[in-house]
């Protein structure tokens, strides 16, 4: 006896734990890169401000996040 | 990560930051190695013995093979070459964690300073100044760390991934411990022929218990002078005779049941019986290092987290000679019975690797090339 698949196996798919990992990262990213052009005009009390960190990682995480969330989107086999 | 690099950046760059903390506190803080000399040149209070044997040897080798914490990740592997390369992978990521970790520390050495300018002074967690004067504790240095560089945004994210990483350490004891309990244990010797729903049920009640025990050990860690001291302290216990037995068990055929039973239980037993002696009288601590005519300033000196090194190395060397002793003194195992279990009796199927660069080897030597030069550049 065969036990029936819950899913049509034509139309499953799986997703990749890495698209989730871009995504939060190009959320987050997003938000810090948005704080950090705030700051350009409104510049912190930290440390180091002028440096814009902030700035600079939401860039970086921005960058990362949308690469992983391209490649590893679903459906894209 | 922005921690250490924009502290760098205040600090003037690594070289200015050695110079720095030399002038501040003293080139032994400094040097991996260099000060390991003798029990008295380092703040640890520690010799490179017990670094190389009982950190090195006995509770790396320990954590990274027995932890089921560690383990359970390498088991769900998909295939024996990603096995193989998941603690590879691991130890790759683990050399760069004092970098996030003791830079900081080290960054605050001579960056923290207080409204008037002075550097600040830290003290251990617990002390009349921490906890009456409002002075700053060791503990303090990576939250402060944080909010002098981080701003709004960049602040929760620092926060967020620290909850995150306790978090993720949390979640995966506790399941550990739920599947050793419920699979190991409950399954194997108090109930074999249970239902599955039964088994699943067990496993969420042995999370919630979990859960209510290890929130109770945090209560035993303030006896301690840190959590690392309390962990490592466990790790002599419980980890480093575990190992002997692991090592044994898998690659000599000669090792028997009652070794394996007998040696673990003297190793546990020597281990806490080495650590309730030096609490009773810190002078016994001079047998453990092999320093009987210690002075009363070396003893003195060797900081707990040392001896619980030495102890580490103690108690996998007793039950290490106690398996071997008691597995002459019995019955050997028949070979078949022996198949898939110890490493000479079991055939290991090629892991998939098609080129040099797919082969876990390839990386292992590539991972301790990297930890050499880290520790000659350090030295």
């Amino acid at each position: 006896m065969t036990i029936p698949h819950p899913v049509d196996p034509s139309t499953e798919q799986s997703l990749s734990i890495w698209f989730f990992v871009g995504v939060l990262m190009l959320a987050s990213g997003l938000i810090i890169f948005g704080q950090g052009i705030y700051e350009f005009w409104h510049p912190g009390s930290t440390v180091l401000a002028n440096l814009h960190p902030a700035f600079w990682w939401g860039l970086l995480m921005t960058a990362f996040g949308l690469f992983y969330t391209i490649r590893f989107r679903p459906g894209k086999g | 990560m922005l921690i250490p690099i924009l502290g760098l950046i205040e600090a003037g760059g690594w070289r200015n930051l050695m110079a720095q903390i030399t002038a501040r506190a003293g080139a032994d803080y400094t040097h991996l190695w260099a000060t390991t000399g003798s029990f008295a040149a380092n703040p640890m209070g520690v010799h490179w013995t017990g670094i190389v044997f009982g950190l090195g040897w006995v509770i790396s080798f320990g954590y990274w093979t027995t932890d089921f914490l560690v383990v359970q990740r390498v088991l769900s592997a998909n295939s024996l070459r990603s096995a193989r390369l998941a603690p590879i992978i691991g130890s790759a990521f683990k050399m760069f964690v004092p970098f996030f970790v003791i830079l900081p520390g080290l960054l605050a050495l001579v960056l923290l300073k207080d409204p008037s300018g002075h550097l600040i002074q830290l003290y251990p967690d617990g002390s009349d100044m921490v906890l009456h004067h409002g002075a700053h504790s060791f503990n303090q240095v990576l939250p402060l760390m944080m909010v002098r560089y981080l701003g709004p945004g960049l602040l929760g994210l620092g926060i967020t991934a620290l909850i995150a990483g306790f978090m993720s350490g949390m979640a995966g004891n506790v399941s550990a411990f739920s599947t050793v309990w419920t699979y190991d244990i409950y399954g194997a010797y108090i109930n074999r022929k249970a239902s599955d729903s039964h088994y699943v049920l067990m496993g969420r009640w042995s999370t919630l218990i979990g859960m209510a025990v290890s929130v109770g050990t945090a209560y035993l860690v303030m006896s301690s002078a840190s959590i690392m001291d309390y962990v490592q302290e466990l790790f002599s216990f419980f980890i480093a005779p575990l190992f002997g037995t692991v090592i044994l068990g898998m690659l000599w055929k000669r090792a028997t049941k009652a070794g394996g039973f007998w040696g673990l239980l003297s190793g546990t037993v020597a281990s806490v019986a080495m650590w309730e002696m030096v609490r009773l009288n810190k002078a016994n601590i001079r047998f453990m290092i092999l320093q009987p005519h210690a002075s009363a300033d070396t003893i003195l000196r060797v900081q707990a987290m040392a001896a619980n090194l030495y102890r580490a190395a103690w108690a996998w060397l007793i039950c290490v000679a106690v398996t071997v002793v008691v597995s002459y003194c019995t019955k050997p195992t028949p070979e078949a019975q022996l198949t898939g279990l110890v490493y000479g009796s079991t055939i290991i199927p090629h892991d998939g690797s098609r080129n040099i660069f797919e082969k876990p080897i390839f990386w292992a030597i590539v991972v301790a090339t990297v930890l050499f030069i880290l520790n000659l550049w350090l030295w």
